[in-house]
């Protein structure tokens, strides 16, 4: 698969200031490494704070890296001046779906002219910048296209609002999309009709999706590999079914175990779940950054940080016990508590 | 289940005014809190959840009009009587609720144990001391250190605070707690961790509990029993493993559990087409028609009533009345 971007060892560190004197450093990104392919979508998991907003927002160059590299197509971007990206449509190709449909919508703006706001940026021609607007709304289902380029947004549900979102992302036909928890906000009915369309236009328009949730279930369903970060590192990566299915880093595992089913079985039974909150990144832990949590941990894990290694094919974790979990001779499912 | 009940809902109406008309927002809502249960309440945002809490609390905003109903509660109608008596003797001391995003409203210059130990002073008339030693269990019974009690809310994280605010609402010793989206802007693991302590208020206070949410997955890990909202109006009313489980229900809740992402299990997730009824101008039958993929002619004009099947189990659809005959 050819790969349309790929981030080498990237860092983000932001200085913090501590009072009048001193500065702290805050490390968002503490060297991942991750690629997207063409008709790919790559799901990143996570907490709040794990990095993974800052992942999408640097490989779309909206943030600047502190560190590692940035490649679309093969070719480096990194350090490629604002003015090159723009002349060269590197901006044009790498677009962004938001969280809020409410908010991330002028609301004096009708749906046609939203539309066509990139479009004017863009320089494309008067006379293409209409059918455009007609085939992006066709595209995500919005029907009768003539009808909604006149509506305004509140006149849409929160579910036609993100699609109408989703088409000013498709609007320029880009290659690479960063979509940031684009149903969190969506209810539960029309969510699968947002993630089924991502999955449909990934397909048709050979893009690769960057696709950030908290939520794993919906991870699992458009996407074919994931990572999971945890304080700016990937704790595990590799096929999306295979590490749902069988996990090895104990942070998945028990991320997993976080997650409810609406099922009557479990119900009144405490879940094993992760003890204590994300330790602040300002001050990380040693060695593996998830040993304050993790109910395997051992001497080792609080020394020395764990590389991340592949254990099946495609399939990386960075956890010192990880052999003796795949061999199970350790294991998670014990006590909750 | 033959549990006595506690609190009982009938027939509630509940309209806004707003510039668009008159907004049903809960329009004929009856249902039973039993003692001891906790109750689920899902639905999708409008579908009257929060309204119907905020009524049982009587912390309705000034546009929201109670059209119809009663609240029965110890054999007294808590919507009729004045304002002044039901705070006096009634809400925080026997009906109290963590309202939606209650964690953002602490006050960020104060400690978060004076706040809990307010209504104690205030309200029980406790001596600060005593408040604050009671505030203090309070706290320790979240889950969390005494010590914090000296805490302010930015020293805290977001479980953090969403306990404190459960320990706020528990301080008078309610029988019936009202949780209204109590973990929705929370991560997973810290969700999972604030859902254990409720399981463990209800097991180990004895509480009753209505759980208010938007997520169906949630509500099925603490509920016993579910009510599923619609337009304004509950649809479907069981116990769990019938609501969820593979008895006939209502084609809403059906569908809804069919659009759920799910970890395991092999389901792709279907959507509803359309969206829900504006309850300024609901349709008229079933409201939930335009949507449904079973409508037949009956169900364009005439609304159905809850039809009751497998003893306690309601749904509000043709369907079920038609297999009664």
């Amino acid at each position: 698969m050819a790969e349309i971007l790929s981030l080498i060892d990237v860092k983000k560190h932001y200085e913090v200031r501590k009072g009048i004197l001193g500065s702290q450093e805050l490390r968002a990104l503490d060297g991942v490494s991750l690629s997207i392919g063409r008709r790919e979508t790559v799901a990143v998991v996570g907490e709040s704070g794990c990095g993974k907003s800052t992942l999408g927002k640097v490989s779309l160059r909206l943030i600047e890296p502190s560190g590692g590299r940035i490649l679309f197509k093969g070719e480096d971007i990194t350090r490629l001046p604002e003015k090159e990206l723009r002349h060269r449509s590197f901006r044009r190709k790498m677009q962004t779906v938001f969280q809020d449909p409410y908010s991330s919508i002028n609301p004096f703006m009708r749906i046609g002219e939203v539309l066509a706001e990139p479009l004017e940026i863009h320089g494309f021609p008067k006379s293409e910048i209409r059918p455009k607007i007609l085939t992006a709304l066709e595209d995500v289902k919005l029907f009768p296209p003539e009808e909604f380029e006149e509506r305004y947004p509140h006149e849409l549900s929160g579910g036609q609002r993100q699609r109408v979102n989703i088409a000013r992302a498709l609007i320029l036909d880009p290659e690479y999309i960063v979509a940031d928890e684009p149903v969190s906000m969506i209810d539960a009915s029309s969510r699968a009709e947002i993630l089924l369309l991502l999955k449909s236009i990934r397909d048709s328009r050979e893009m690769g999706i960057l696709y950030i949730t908290h939520d794993i279930a919906t991870a699992r369903y458009v996407s074919e590999r994931i990572a999971v970060m945890y304080l700016g590192e990937i704790a595990e990566t590799g096929a999306t079914m295979e590490v749902l299915r069988k996990p090895i880093h104990p942070y998945t595992t028990l991320l997993l175990n976080s997650v409810p089913e609406p099922d009557p079985a479990g119900r009144r039974k405490r879940r094993a779940v992760i003890k204590g909150e994300p330790p602040s990144p300002l001050n990380p832990p040693s060695g593996c950054k998830f040993h304050t949590r993790c109910p395997l941990a051992v001497e080792r894990c609080r020394t020395e940080k764990p590389l991340l290694l592949e254990y099946f094919p495609g399939h990386l974790a960075a956890c010192h016990r990880a052999e003796e979990i795949i061999s199970g001779s350790v294991s998670l499912t014990s006590d909750a508590s | 289940m033959s549990r006595p009940a506690i609190l009982r809902v009938e027939d509630l109406k509940v309209h806004y005014s707003t510039p668009k008309g008159h907004v049903r927002a809960v329009d004929g809502v009856s249902f039973t809190l039993n003692r001891g249960e906790s109750l689920a309440v899902v639905g999708e945002s409008g579908s009257g959840k929060t309204t119907l809490g905020l009524t049982l609390m009587r912390a309705l905003p000034r546009n929201a009009e109670i059209v119809s109903g009663r609240v029965m509660l110890d054999d007294k109608d808590i919507l009729s009587m004045g304002l002044e008596d039901f705070r006096r003797a009634y809400s925080w001391r026997i009906i109290s609720m963590v309202f939606q995003g209650a964690m953002n409203s602490l006050n960020p210059v104060l400690k978060v144990g004076d706040q809990v130990a307010e209504p104690l002073i205030f309200k029980g008339g406790l001596p600060r001391d005593e408040a604050r030693k009671v505030a203090e269990e309070f706290i320790e019974l979240v889950g969390m250190p005494r010590a914090f009690y000296d805490r302010y809310p930015h020293e805290l994280s977001g479980g953090m605070k969403q306990r404190i605010v459960v320990a706020m609402a528990l301080v008078m010793r309610p029988q019936i707690l009202i949780l209204d989206e109590p973990t929705s802007a929370l991560d997973v693991t810290i969700q999972a961790q604030i859902i254990n302590l409720v399981k463990d208020l209800i097991d180990n206070l004895g509480l009753s509990v209505i759980f208010i949410t938007h997520d169906v997955a949630l509500a099925s890990d603490v509920a016993d029993r579910m009510a599923v909202m619609y337009g304004g109006e509950i649809v479907e009313l069981g116990v769990l493993e019938h609501v969820l489980g593979g008895a006939p229900k209502h084609p809403y809740t059906e569908k809804l559990l069919a659009s759920l992402p799910r970890l395991r299990g092999d389901n792709v997730p279907e959507f509803i087409p359309g969206r829900p009824p504006d309850l300024s101008s609901p349709p008229p039958g079933c409201r939930f028609h335009p949507r449904c993929p079973y409508v037949f002619d009956k169900c364009r004009v005439e609304a159905p009533p809850l039809f009751e099947s497998n003893g306690s189990h309601l749904v509000k659809c043709w369907l079920r009345g038609e297999e009664h005959g």
